[in-house]
């Protein structure tokens, strides 16, 4: 499939041409399979994002998690396990949102 | 080797919002302090507690910095204060505001300024 | 203690009433570029506000004398060059600008 808009970092420019099709595209870009687990934190940062305007950083990212989904999943080396290398980054890329602004 | 000394930042909201940026970048500025673990205290004094007014409605591409308060404590920005004096003077301390910033009056304010290491006015 | 750097004319803005709100006792105020506009007789008060409530005065000589302000008639008032000026940072725990 053809990709919609993207910046210089492959982040979408517009949210509203995410879907779960482009989300998995993404995802084999980062050589990610996307599962439940996946999607759960995917819709969770789009969620996030339609409230606030702003994709979270990874220490609010696991703040957000831990208080939506649990101390089990709200910690960095479940994030990790996920969206290896930068969780932050990688989610809301494959999520369909900007980058994170407070992310290295 | 040297070893990193954390030090309290009290960042300091002069201006309102949209009309300027500088609001915007103190909120930034806080959020960036807390994302590296610094522990941050924001401060809207003056003109800044128009900043935390309700029902913002800014234009498409303008960012919404009512909705981006609801973020703060994510960050950890845990403590969040508005100047007492400035919201009655404006009108809005008797209004719903974007984020519920603790009232805090004139002893207060000179608390802040004297027990935080760094402070940053935007 | 905090040194208060002003930048900002009394005449512009808030920032001088802000700062005589926020600072204490022992605190010390300098005045720097537009600030230097607080030692009009017309802002005395604010002036004689602050030093009641037990805050030094400073004023940069230069900038004084850019805007015409003859800062040694000012009773009270400490005139610094940039090196009192780096002084006055280096004897306060923090140092907070007003511009």
């Amino acid at each position: 499939m053809s990709l919609p808009a993207r910046d210089a970092h492959g982040f979408l420019l517009d949210r509203a041409d995410w879907n779960e099709d482009v989300a998995r595209v993404l995802a084999a870009e980062e050589g990610l399979t996307l599962g439940a687990a996946h999607w759960e934190i995917l819709y969770l940062l789009r969620e996030y994002h339609a409230a606030h305007e702003h994709a979270p950083a990874m220490r609010a990212l696991v703040g957000l998690v831990r208080r939506r989904l649990g101390s089990d999943k709200g910690n960095s080396v479940y994030l990790l396990s996920l969206f290896p290398g930068s969780p932050a980054r990688i989610a809301a890329r494959i999520a369909g949102l900007p980058k994170p602004e407070h992310c290295l | 080797m040297s070893t990193q000394r954390t030090r309290s930042v009290l960042v300091v909201c002069r201006s309102a919002p949209y009309g300027r940026s500088r609001a915007r970048d103190a909120i930034d500025l806080a959020m960036a302090f807390a994302a590296f673990e610094q522990p941050v205290t924001l401060l809207f004094l003056g003109e800044g507690v128009f900043t935390l007014a309700g029902g913002q409605q800014p234009p498409a591409g303008t960012r919404h910095l009512g909705k981006l308060l609801g973020t703060l404590a994510d960050y950890g920005v845990g403590q969040v204060f508005a100047d007492a004096a400035a919201l009655a003077e404006r009108g809005l301390a008797v209004r719903e505001l974007a984020l519920a910033a603790e009232p805090a009056h004139d002893d207060t304010l000179r608390e802040l300024f004297a027990t935080h290491d760094r402070v940053i006015t935007v | 203690m905090t040194l208060h750097i002003l930048f900002e004319s009394p005449f512009a803005g808030h920032a001088l009433e802000e700062c005589r709100r926020v600072a204490g006792a022992g605190d010390a105020l300098l005045l720097a570029g537009d600030g230097v506009y607080a030692l009009a007789d017309t802002a005395a008060d604010a002036l004689h506000a602050l030093r009641a409530d037990g805050i030094a005065l400073f004023a940069l000589a230069e900038d004084c004398a850019a805007r015409g302000i003859a800062s040694a008639e000012v009773p009270g008032l400490g005139a610094v060059d940039y090196g009192g000026f780096v002084e006055l940072t280096l004897a306060h725990e923090r140092s907070v600008s007003w511009f």
